[in-house]
């Protein structure tokens, strides 16, 4: 069995966010600090815990961005990914999930992958397309939102149990190869085993050029990137915390709440 | 005729998704701008009359995509259908509802009709050239940007939430309403739905039924805090203790109080958010509770442009000294002991 995890280099959640207007993203400065998107670290645990059932189990990790990406396939190694593909692209400007998903398609058409697998979404972005955008291209059934996965190898067949709005549960049955977008809840990430972390400092990543890959045109254009307009319909409680206790206190009795 | 804008609203375990009434109000809103034809498609088994009822209500033209028990929730299957319908109608654009079901949809039928994809629109703007941009959120709603497809077919998803949701004014002058049955055609599929199921205990009915919410997020730092939330809720009467999606995921609180388009959609008088930064899933769950106080040590945090009452504190200081204060004022020793769902 080959697996393929695609996993994002996202800015994390705490850092900075400074606008780059001619570019319509944030600017990319030592201040940002960049880690894993939190939805592909389940998706590398629920991929490593198959391997883990099932021997002769390859993981692959493959990511799409500029230099600065490797780090987030070392991260997918010290996780216990065996092996990291690297899609060198230079672009400042932010790849369109179309044209990430065409990359990714491009590389991976020629690897025969038994399953691939994404987060829900990227948290920087937070567009939900990237994964069944590459099914559609590989020409493999999707699945979305998966909060449970059980494999069966033999039957080619992997049974997914996906999180709906409005409060259900869906299971649906993938013929392999399939593609399964991984949900929050699903797992609980591992802490990269200390053997793992020290082969991820040496081990090679393979490097294709984006631009040697099929290329696609971009299809949406990015403008005005700014800060949203507050509905400032809040009052900000101000002083010491007592002060603040007080007249939430008074504002909740006249409201007859308390 | 053909169609300008082609509507997808999904149903499941017999109802029409509630926002359907939001992406009409979209396309509305649309084509006060850009004049055309509206056009609805909504895939189910047995569901003629909730179709009828809707397509009436609205004044809108609907195809009723009908499929075999479950057969409609196959994605696969409706991605083919859907672009068989736009293969004909050539719609300009195309909506979904921002799910995760829309969003593979839309990710399907732009890939296969070479469109342009943009997904959770929150505002659409005419530019100079009297073309639409769609406005959307980055970093969960601290920046939005401006989208502008390239050219050709638009496929989009809605954000919850951001267009009217509003009955009253729904009905055109120019009454549509009409119902075209659509038997599904496609039968060969690699994915076979075998059960939809309610994702958690109907009987707990803690949320719904509360006046008061005090939910949980992660930034309560861990588990031991939930006991302040707790304490926090004790003080109101008919109150209940509800959390995020990452505190359910992180099995502190079980699924069937999560508040959030994945869990819950709550309408309390007031609800406390406690540690909640803010994600657009949760904000659709919670934002129509009558009153919000927001309580978080980030002043950035996107929870606080919802909040009616902002606290820029961190809670482990912050509620102690509130209940403290609560309990001397009003000389209360014991807790409400009547409705209390915590």
């Amino acid at each position: 069995m080959k697996i393929l995890v695609c996993v994002k280099q996202v800015p994390y959640q705490g850092s900075p966010l400074e606008i780059q207007e001619d570019i319509c993203w944030i600017r990319d400065h030592e201040d940002v600090a960049y880690c894993m998107n939190r939805y592909d670290e389940y998706a590398i645990e629920e991929a490593l815990l198959l391997s883990e059932s099932f021997p002769d189990t390859h993981v692959d990790a493959v990511s799409v961005g500029p230099e600065r990406v490797s780090k987030t396939l070392r991260k997918a190694l010290a996780f216990g990914a065996g092996h990291g593909i690297h899609i060198l692209a230079r672009s400042e400007k932010p790849l369109s999930p179309f044209e990430t998903a065409s990359l990714i398609a491009s590389y991976a058409k020629k690897e025969n992958y038994d399953l691939v697998f994404t987060g829900v979404m990227a948290e920087d972005d937070m567009q939900c397309l990237v994964g069944p955008m590459l099914a559609k291209c590989l020409c493999i059934p999707c699945q979305t939102a998966a909060i449970k996965t059980i494999l069966d190898p033999h039957a080619k067949k992997i049974t997914v149990q996906s999180e709906v709005e409005g409060g259900f549960y869906e299971t649906s049955a993938l013929t392999l190869p399939a593609l399964v977008t991984v949900q929050s809840g699903i797992n609980i990430p591992r802490y990269p085993a200390l053997s793992n972390v020290l082969r991820s400092k040496s081990q090679k990543l393979t490097v294709i050029d984006a631009e040697s890959l099929s290329a696609n045109s971009e299809r949406e254009v990015l403008s005005d990137i700014s800060l949203p307009e507050k509905p400032d319909k809040g009052v900000i409680l101000t002083g010491l915390p007592e002060e603040k206790a007080d007249r939430l206190l008074t504002i909740l009795h006249e409201k007859s709440l308390l | 005729m053909g169609t300008d804008i082609l509507l997808f609203a999904d149903t499941i375990d017999g109802t029409l998704d509630p926002l359907t009434i939001e992406l009409v109000h979209f396309a509305r809103k649309h084509s006060t701008f850009w004049p055309g034809k509206i056009k609805l498609v909504i895939p189910g088994a047995d569901m003629a009359d909730v179709i009828g009822v809707f397509s009436k209500k609205c004044g809108l033209e609907v195809v009723y995509l009908k499929t075999d028990k479950n057969l409609h929730r196959n994605t696969e299957i409706i991605g083919k259908e859907l672009v068989d319908i736009i293969s004909e109608e050539k719609p300009k654009t195309v909506c979904f509802l921002h799910t995760t079901r829309g969003c593979h949809l839309a990710a399907s039928v732009a890939i296969e009709k070479e469109a342009s994809c943009i997904t959770a629109v929150q505002s659409i703007i005419r530019n100079k050239e009297n073309v639409p941009v769609y406005e959307r959120a980055l970093f969960n709603g601290k920046l939005v940007v401006n989208v502008a497809p390239v050219k050709g077919m638009s496929v989009l998803t809605i954000l919850a939430g951001a267009f009217s949701s509003s009955v009253e004014d729904i009905t055109e002058n120019d009454f549509q309403a009409k119902v075209d049955i659509r038997f599904v055609k496609h039968r060969m599929s690699n994915v076979e739905t075998i059960d939809i199921k309610r994702a958690f205990d109907q009987e707990d009915n803690a949320l719904s039924e509360a006046d008061v919410i005090i939910s949980a997020g992660r930034g309560i730092g861990n588990e031991d805090n939930l006991e302040l939330v707790r304490e926090l809720a004790s003080i109101f009467p008919k109150s209940a203790v509800g959390g995020s999606k990452p505190v359910c995921d992180l099995k502190w609180l079980p699924y069937n109080r999560q508040v959030g388009a994945t869990g819950r959609i709550v309408t309390p008088k007031l609800y406390i958010a406690c540690g909640i930064s803010g994600s657009q899933q949760h904000i659709t769950g919670m934002k129509n509770a009558q009153w919000i106080v927001a309580i978080n040590t980030d002043p950035h945090a996107v929870i606080f442009s919802y909040a009616d009452y902002c606290i820029v504190e961190d809670l482990t200081i912050f509620i102690p000294i509130f209940i403290e204060k609560f309990r001397k004022q009003f000389r209360q020793t014991e807790s409400p002991d009547d409705g209390i769902y915590i």
